[in-house]
């Protein structure tokens, strides 16, 4: 006795843990970012992340640098996922960092000097909570999101 | 020389100060991640009025547009199965993993129990019913009775027994209401309602198929 909105089942998931061990990493860079704050190594270490998230953006998390370290070095040291997830959520959340530390590269590249730092701590939340706890973005923002705009009847 | 001391002092004075402002904001946001997922999978009832009689269909809740939060709305803007027992609304998003899991688990629950009816809808197609229902995130599942009352919600995606634990006592003290209540005989309740038997019993819930 169950509808589903929409029939599309992925065949093939990616394991879970992949992602999380990707925002780590990405939490770690963004880490130094902020203690490296408005320098030429913070700029250069924000651009680091921005093209990270890039990458994920256009590849999915497991076309990423974390992604293949994840692949290579972490996961044969691990027993089988127990469960898979969609590919399409973590590459969601890749598209809110890429835009999170996207502005905040171009506004310190203007020579705003707290943006930085600021972006930098933002998107460091949000890939601490992913790291530590699993969080999903898109689970939290996509509503916002679409309330914000014109509800269409449904 | 003093100028070149005193500078590396500034800067390793300011890598302290980001150090300890980078403790803090994770520390803040673990406590903020803490609260706002501690119930989690838990059943969030609705405030009810409870009646002086046992078993009569007495309105449980209000929601905050004064009860417009019915079953009956949901039905108008989405094709529910016909009204059984209880209902299961869980309101989802494209991107959400847990979403799916929580589907899975719902409709598992509702294919082993007839009175149990399950519906997955995508709030992105139907942001007029998450407006009604306040839902900001999810999965958000909402309860209602067999009489269409919204009895609660469940933020994120339940464990099985978080699950169970939310459909007994939806299904548990509502059994009396209609004819459609499960004919089994249930293999020994955990919980006694007046006049009428559980149709579910926890541990048949809680065996993997």
């Amino acid at each position: 006795m169950t509808t589903a909105p929409d029939a599309t089942e992925r065949a093939a998931g990616i394991d879970p843990r992949g992602p999380r061990f990707g925002a780590a990493l990405t939490a770690i860079l963004l880490i130094a970012t902020i203690l490296a704050g408005d320098s030429p190594a913070g700029l250069i270490l924000l651009a680091v992340v921005v093209a990270s998230f890039a990458l994920g953006v256009t590849r999915g998390v497991q076309g990423t640098w974390q992604g293949l370290l994840y692949a290579s070095l972490v996961r044969p040291r691990l027993a089988a996922p127990t469960e898979r997830e969609d590919p399409a959520p973590p590459r969601f959340a890749q598209l809110v960092g890429l835009i999170i530390t996207g502005v905040g590269l171009v506004l310190g590249l203007i020579g705003v000097g707290w943006a930085v730092t600021v972006f930098a701590a933002v998107a460091l939340v949000a890939a601490f909570l992913n790291a530590a706890f699993g969080l999903c973005l898109g689970c939290e923002m996509y509503l916002l999101g679409r309330r914000l705009r014109p509800s269409r009847t449904a | 020389m003093q100028t070149d001391r005193s500078r590396l002092d500034g800067v390793s004075q300011d890598l302290l100060l980001r150090a300890g402002a980078i403790v803090v904001l994770l520390a803040v946001a673990s406590v903020g991640w803490w609260l706002a997922t501690r119930r989690r999978g838990e059943l969030r009832p609705i405030p009810a009025v409870r009646s002086a009689t046992r078993g009569s269909n007495e309105r449980r809740g209000r929601g905050t547009n004064g009860g417009e939060q019915t079953l009956a709305r949901v039905r108008e803007v989405v094709a529910l199965p016909p009204g059984t027992g209880a209902t299961v609304v869980q309101v989802s998003s494209e991107y959400c993993s847990p979403c799916r899991r929580s589907a899975g688990l719902w409709s598992e629950l509702a294919a082993s129990e007839p009175a149990l009816a399950f519906v997955e809808v995508d709030g992105g197609d139907h942001i007029d019913l998450t407006r009604r229902f306040a839902v900001l995130s999810t999965p958000t599942s909402l309860l209602f009775d067999s009489s269409g009352v919204f009895v609660g919600r469940i933020g994120g995606a339940p464990t099985r027994a978080q699950a169970a634990r939310a459909l007994q006592g939806l299904l548990g003290e509502n059994s009396g209401e209609g004819a459609s209540v499960n004919a089994r005989p249930s293999a020994g309740t955990t919980r006694p309602s007046a006049g009428t038997t559980s149709p579910i019993a926890t541990d048949q819930i809680g065996a993997p198929r």
